[in-house]
């Protein structure tokens, strides 16, 4: 994902003089091409997050849009105020990328661990919030930012991600699985293999957690019995509660598990397959999950 | 031990200067709408209001300059010195405090360029200051960014962070005014931070850095920005020096409290109120 994010930032900044970029010293190798096509758009600001989201705020009230990047787990936790104060309460549009969303650096300890980011955007009103699972949605969720009033904060991977479907969802289906993130690529890699043994499921792909695509989240709960919601976030302010808002609002019938990280520190270091596997993300535990009373 | 020098000494001579009297006329209605309303945080306000009649008076175009009010507590100093200047309206001056006016306990970012950003929460002026300075930068716009922090203020660390970015992209429009009251919110500023010089400290951050106020009535030092220099500049200004209102000034109980009549009435002898400033004398009589 961190491929296609640089290319979009090269065509961004290539769009206008106005699109700049700035990074707390981070993205090794990634943007090397930004830095030297694009000098005059391109701030490494150093290791100062905090400082590099007031920087971008004060560019951005003065009509420029600026995109600043760093690693999920230092992002949003350690600006969390400058983003409140001098982008959203000021209105001034800023898009924030965080990388290695989730676990994605799970053997370098608690301190990247990314389980709270998108609940800390989330919990901020005015900006929009994006996990996109691949390459293609990251694009859509960057164009969306682009385009948007608004400020985004888009949570992504590191490389490699796949571009699976967004949504498969067999008319017969009862069962859905609904995630978000690179965790979605996890789950849909066990979607597969659930459905070439038989099981009539769906999948759905809440890449963009606000705005929330309402439609397609309706359609997809249409004649659902269970769903399976399945996140990379501790789950306070996540995907799963906003699926438990979302039907309890609008008085959908189905019963929500969710299969997620429980709320403690993961302080062991272990790969992030291991984790998964440890809150729940097996064949045997969503195949148990599955069940109807 | 704040030192505040001995009153009657310098005080016929200052009487005639007019910037000292704007900034006395400044200090009378900040001084009234804290006696009416609270919430004014009194001794930050009377360090800010003598920096900003300076730089109002000698320095600030609204057209291409932009001013940012980090210590966003002190916005009735801000007020009251804009109403000096014709900058904003009595009644928007006599709605400080109140419900649904643009004149707030904390600053807002609804006046123009005298005010770019909301404040209230410290540590963020700079920053917001530096991206401005380089907006300003890339697209060869003259003027310049004035942010006025407090000396505590300058304990957010986030402030370092922008220190390091304005000094290394080279930001010579940016400029930095310390309003450096020697008072905290509960303490002394020598007992919270020490009493090492903010000077030194942005010197060594690569500023062009200067005291002011130390040996002088803010009225009589100019805040110097026209000198080439290819740093960004912080003025370091010694606002409890000069005795304005000596009963407040480095007074920490002046931070939070609001003045009652018998601490105005003082405080009007000490700045000589009824001469510099009769109209606001009276307007508060009638309220």
């Amino acid at each position: 994902m961190r491929k296609e994010l640089a290319t979009f930032l090269e065509e961004t900044l290539q769009d206008s003089p106005k699109n700049v970029f700035l990074t707390a010293d981070l993205g090794y190798g990634v943007f090397d091409k930004l830095r030297i096509n694009y000098p005059k758009q391109y701030y490494n600001v150093g290791i100062a997050e905090a400082g590099m989201v007031s920087i971008a705020a004060g560019l951005s009230a003065e009509g420029f849009t600026p995109y600043v990047y760093s690693i999920a787990s230092f992002l949003m936790p350690k600006t969390y105020e400058q983003v409140r104060l001098l982008s959203i309460q000021n209105h001034n549009k800023i898009i924030l990328v965080g990388a290695g969303g989730g676990l994605s650096y799970s053997m370098s300890g608690p301190s990247h661990h990314s389980l709270d980011d998108l609940s800390l955007a989330l919990l901020l009103p005015n900006i929009n919030v994006f996990a996109p699972s691949g390459p293609k949605l990251l694009r859509d969720a960057l164009k969306i930012a682009k385009s948007s009033f608004e400020s985004s904060y888009i949570q992504i991977g590191k490389f490699g991600e796949p571009n699976y479907s967004t949504i498969d969802n067999p008319d017969e289906a009862t069962i859905g699985l609904i995630s978000t993130g690179t965790i979605f690529n996890d789950v849909y890699t066990l979607f597969e293999k659930l459905k070439t043994d038989g099981y009539k499921i769906g999948i759905f792909n809440v890449y963009s957690l606000r705005p929330l695509n309402e439609n397609g989240l309706t359609n997809f709960l249409q004649n659902k019995k269970k769903v399976l919601v399945i996140e990379e976030s501790w789950g306070l302010l996540s995907l799963s509660s906003l699926i438990y808002r979302f039907v309890s609002n609008n008085n959908i019938k189905v019963e929500i598990i969710r299969i997620g990280p429980d709320h403690k520190i993961f302080e062991t270091n272990l790969e992030r397959e291991t984790n998964l596997i440890e809150f729940g993300l097996t064949y045997s535990n969503i195949v148990k999950s599955m069940k109807v009373d | 031990m704040i030192k505040i020098w001995k009153r009657n000494k310098i005080r016929a001579a200052d009487e005639f200067n007019s910037l000292s009297l704007i900034i006395k006329r400044s200090l009378t209605s900040m001084l009234i709408l804290a006696h009416l309303r609270g919430d004014a945080h009194v001794v930050s306000c009377i360090g800010s209001v003598q920096i900003l009649c300076n730089l109002l008076k000698n320095n600030f175009n609204p057209n291409v300059d932009n001013l940012i009010i980090s210590k966003g507590h002190a916005a009735l100093a801000l007020y009251s010195t804009l109403f000096e200047f014709k900058a904003i309206s009595k009644d928007q001056l006599n709605n400080f405090r109140k419900e649904n006016s643009d004149t707030g306990i904390h600053v807002s970012n609804k006046h123009g360029s005298y005010s770019r950003l909301s404040t209230g929460s410290l540590g963020h002026g700079i920053g917001f200051g530096s991206g401005i300075a380089l907006a300003k930068k890339v697209k060869n716009l003259p003027g310049n960014v004035y942010v006025l922090v407090g000396d505590g203020e300058l304990n957010e660390g986030s402030n370092f962070e922008a220190l390091q970015f304005a000094s290394s992209k080279k930001l010579d429009n940016l400029i930095v005014l310390v309003d450096h009251n020697e008072v905290q919110s509960v303490a002394t500023y020598q007992e919270v931070s020490s009493d090492s010089s903010l000077h030194k400290k942005f010197e060594s951050f690569g500023f062009k850095s200067q005291e002011l106020g130390k040996y002088k009535n803010m009225a009589n030092e100019v805040i110097d920005v026209k000198t080439p220099s290819i740093s960004p500049k912080a003025f370091v200004c010694f606002t409890s020096r000069f005795p304005y209102i000596p009963s407040m000034q480095g007074k920490v109980l002046w931070h939070y409290r609001k003045p009652d009549m018998k601490d105005l009435n003082h405080a009007f002898i000490e700045l000589n109120s009824k001469e510099s400033a009769p109209d606001y004398c009276e307007w508060l009589e009638t309220q």
